[in-house]
């Protein structure tokens, strides 16, 4: 059976969160207090070239993860993200781990009134173990390109990818939203068997520079991409299962 | 900050300050890192004669290669992520040796000086958080850890050792919080203090101890 790897929601925004010691423990409080995870503060260093000044800077900033790592929290300058990697010790359940990101984002937004100017969700999934000959199952064969050479040829790597746009209501408001699903060959190296990754990442345009996304738009965006989510992760699955 | 600066007799960039410090485990420098980018990977070789007269770059320089440095960016990333496993693995080895109330410096403190000493206070960061989270359920390494940073200032090891601080004071194990509370003690900043009144300590000697902090963070405001 296929397995859904990790789940991840972000928002583009253009703030800095200084790692502050009153900052990191407001956080990690308010955080915690959600209950699911225990997160531990730490603090990231990212390199920036800067054009002006011919220098290399390096930026610290804020981040939470928990032992595990079964769940991360990284605030840079450009973006806030929530990931959740399941290790499928239990079954994940996609509603809630999209829920649970959607509040730690919004808490952390409305804690620094931060307002962004994108939202994202990223979902990877696994199939199962492709056959030898991938044509023998239908994701395998759907993926293959059309020309007879590589049809006549063993396959090293593949990948497909398909983006749509559409419309989704957040709080009242039209936002174009990019659907965007790759489908990647993969390798399971507990038997070096074939799988493929299919990567869901819905995202509205980044045309539409705005900063117009409060804490309390995050849910509406959830809940308005969460319908496409189900519908492609299914077929995902039925094909898989073919 | 650090200058990004050309090596003229080998026509090579390096990010200078990294370079000049991360050595391999026998203190020989890691050339690599020197390497990444030689004369053949830039674009415009006129003008990187011209950004060879100056030491630091001209941006127009780093403008028409800034793919080339973002990729040398993402190896050094590459070359700092394992020298930083390597010594994770070296200082988790001491800190298991560690013991409570030891008179004489440990082995874990000696190497926690080696390699801000041989390498830099920054890889000293990343080491040590890694080692926090990942060893989070292991009371003496954590207690180690508080008792290693003792030895230094607050600016040194900021922001990352103000950051593992949060963690360490929520720790569940008392011999944690208190190491946590006499590295506050000992760095006695005030910066520290809501740090400090927002943890609920359940022991009343604990509690006892924590007040005594406060009111000398606030006696030296």
């Amino acid at each position: 059976m296929g397995l859904l790897m990790s789940v991840e929601v972000s928002i583009f925004i253009n703030n800095r969160i200084e790692p502050t010691p009153n900052n990191i423990s407001n956080l990690m409080t308010k955080l915690n207090a959600l209950g699911e995870y225990e997160y531990l503060p730490n603090i990231i260093n990212v390199q920036n070239i800067d054009l002006s000044s011919g220098k290399v800077n390096t930026v610290s900033n804020v981040a939470f993860s928990t032992i595990s790592n079964s769940s991360r929290i990284t605030c840079t300058d450009d973006r806030i993200d929530c990931i959740i990697n399941f290790d499928h010790s239990k079954q994940p359940n996609l509603k809630e781990s999209l829920s649970f990101c959607q509040t730690v984002l919004s808490t952390i937004v409305e804690t620094f009134r931060i307002y962004g100017n994108r939202l994202a969700i990223n979902i990877r999934q696994l199939s199962n173990r492709l056959p030898e000959n991938i044509f023998d199952s239908k994701l395998g064969a759907s993926m293959v390109s059309v020309f007879k050479f590589y049809q006549e040829n063993q396959l090293s790597d593949w990948s497909t990818n398909a983006n749509s746009r559409i419309d989704i209501k957040i709080n009242d408001m039209l936002e174009k939203t990019n659907v965007n699903t790759k489908l990647q060959a993969g390798m399971d190296h507990s038997d070096n068997s074939k799988i493929v990754i299919c990567h869901l990442d819905i995202n509205t345009l980044a045309e539409n520079k705005g900063y117009r996304f409060s804490s309390s738009d995050i849910l509406p965006f959830i809940e308005g991409t969460t319908p496409y989510i189900e519908q492609i992760l299914n077929e995902f699955v039925v094909l898989d299962n073919e | 900050m650090n200058d990004i600066l050309i090596d003229k007799h080998q026509n090579y960039i390096y990010y200078a300050d990294f370079a000049d410090k991360i050595t391999s485990s026998d203190n020989t420098a890691v050339k690599v890192i020197n390497n990444i980018i030689d004369e053949n990977q830039i674009i415009n070789q006129k003008k990187t004669k011209e950004a060879f007269s100056s030491e630091i770059v001209h941006p127009l320089f780093i403008y028409q290669n800034s793919k080339q440095l973002k990729e040398y960016l993402e190896k050094n990333d590459i070359y700092k992520g394992q020298i930083v496993n390597k010594l994770v693995s070296v200082l988790y080895k001491d800190l298991r040796e560690y013991t409570l109330d030891s008179c004489e410096m440990s082995l874990a403190e000696r190497r926690i000086i080696d390699i801000e000493q041989n390498y830099t206070m920054a890889i000293l960061g990343e080491v040590l958080q890694k080692i926090y989270i990942k060893h989070f359920d292991e009371p003496l390494i954590l207690a180690g850890i508080c008792d290693c940073l003792c030895r230094f200032d607050l600016s040194e090891v900021n922001p990352w050792g103000p950051a593992m601080l949060a963690g360490l004071l929520n720790h569940k194990s008392e011999t944690v919080q208190e190491y946590a509370t006499l590295l506050i003690e000992n760095w006695s900043d005030i910066s520290l203090l809501p740090m400090l009144e927002s943890i609920d300590f359940s022991s009343k000697w604990l509690i006892e101890y924590v007040k005594e902090v406060i009111a000398y963070l606030k006696g030296n405001k």
